[in-house]
């Protein structure tokens, strides 16, 4: 899931200052689970907007999916054709996608922060940074890349100290944690496994996935 | 393999001034290498000719991987064996988390420098004679496992600031910071 916060309504406001007519966007999959972009937000948004005309307001299911925002603005079609700008509250890759499939201009009202994984709603936590080059099956199910401040694929680094981070010294190192669970299952082999640096010819912005026609 | 007469390095972390440079490598004890850390404003590259008028003991650059990339890793290894650098000290870098920081590089971690300033040993980039640590923490179970590997890649040393396994004795630098 996309973990998203709310930008400052004062900052999106600004950025909308000339907008007369505006359309509220929410996204009722990843920003509505943050509680930043759900049916509460956009009419919390709405409000802020009050000052000016509110079109319409609308919750995509997927907003960054393309194909699913073009058959949700259908229905809108009047309404967008009057609007001077779109407040998405979404993350950055439904407003850019709102904006590609509108042809309008977009105003980003939250600021996207990490992939993560939901423990409970109000409880969010980043486990996996999209390195493109997957470590887990060597290291127990626990991701170094994303879990180590520094993001050491072969550790633990000289900070650590006993089971303790040198970055925050109230959390266990990622690499001890590794290595318990490693030694737990009897695979502690796998702990000196050396993994190569990332090849940033092939993992750097902006990425993309095209599968190939059979 | 780059074996140095001494155990010990004299620590100076952070070079702010050419002057506290000489001033610190003129109190460096008899029989005890000095290690010249990154942390200051002044590159140790910059004042290396200066302290060697005074110091004729071992002298190593610590590397870290916390600002830069994989290039200038490359760049810095190189670079201090040519200065006349006897052997460079390969670290992650401690990470200074706070506002306005830079962003944190560690393109490389500590075992990966290590396989670099290897190969560049291996294709005569640097010379046979060059002196190749790694920073390693002291304690068991993962830190010791991982010292191993380090010994068993390649590393002429660990080093550790605080106490070593036994078992590394004669392949660790203890490293006593300036105080």
């Amino acid at each position: 899931m996309i973990v998203t916060h709310k930008k400052d309504p004062g900052i999106v406001k600004k950025y909308a200052s000339d907008a007369r007519r505006v359309i509220i966007v929410g996204c009722s999959e990843c920003a509505a689970v943050c509680r930043t972009g759900g049916s509460e937000q956009v009419k919390e948004m709405a409000e802020i907007f009050s000052d000016r005309e509110v079109l319409a307001t609308i919750s995509i299911e997927s907003p960054c999916d393309k194909r699913v925002s073009a058959r949700d603005f259908k229905r809108l079609e009047e309404e967008l054709s009057r609007a001077d700008a779109l407040i998405a509250l979404t993350c950055g890759s439904g407003a850019q996608a709102i904006a590609e499939v509108t042809g309008k201009r977009v105003v980003a009202a939250l600021d996207t922060d990490f992939l993560g994984m939901v423990e409970r709603l109000g409880r969010f936590f980043e486990r996996c940074s999209h390195c493109g080059e997957c470590l887990l099956n060597e290291t127990a199910m626990l991701c170094p890349v994303t879990l180590c401040p520094k993001g050491v694929r072969n550790g633990p680094c000289e900070g650590i100290k006993g089971s303790r981070c040198e970055v925050y010294e109230d959390r266990d190192c990622v690499w001890y944690t590794i290595y318990r669970r490693l030694e737990e299952r009897g695979e502690l082999d796998l702990f000196t496994v050396y993994h190569e640096p990332v090849d940033w010819s092939v993992c750097h912005s902006p990425r993309e996935a095209i599968w190939e026609r059979s | 393999m780059g074996a140095l007469v001494t155990a010990k390095l004299t620590y100076l972390a952070s070079i702010e001034s050419a002057e506290a440079a000489l001033a610190a490598g003129a109190r460096v004890p008899a029989g005890t290498g000095l290690l010249l850390g990154e942390y200051g404003a002044i590159d140790p590259l910059a004042v290396f000719g200066s302290i060697r008028k005074s110091f004729d003991g071992p002298i190593l650059l610590e590397i870290l991987a916390k600002n830069k990339n994989r290039d200038l890793i490359r760049t810095s290894l190189i670079s201090s064996a040519a200065c006349g650098f006897d052997g460079a000290l390969l670290a992650s870098g401690l990470f200074g988390a706070g506002a306005g920081m830079a962003k944190p590089v560690y393109d490389l971690d500590p075992a990966q420098m290590l396989r670099l300033a290897l190969d560049l040993k291996k294709d005569g980039m640097l010379p046979s004679s060059f002196t190749i640590a790694v920073r390693s923490a002291a304690g068991e179970g993962p830190a010791e496992r991982r010292a191993r590997f380090y010994l068993d890649e390649g590393a002429d040393y660990i080093a550790l600031e605080g106490a070593a396994p036994a078992v590394f004795d004669r392949q660790t630098l203890f490293i006593e910071p300036v105080a």
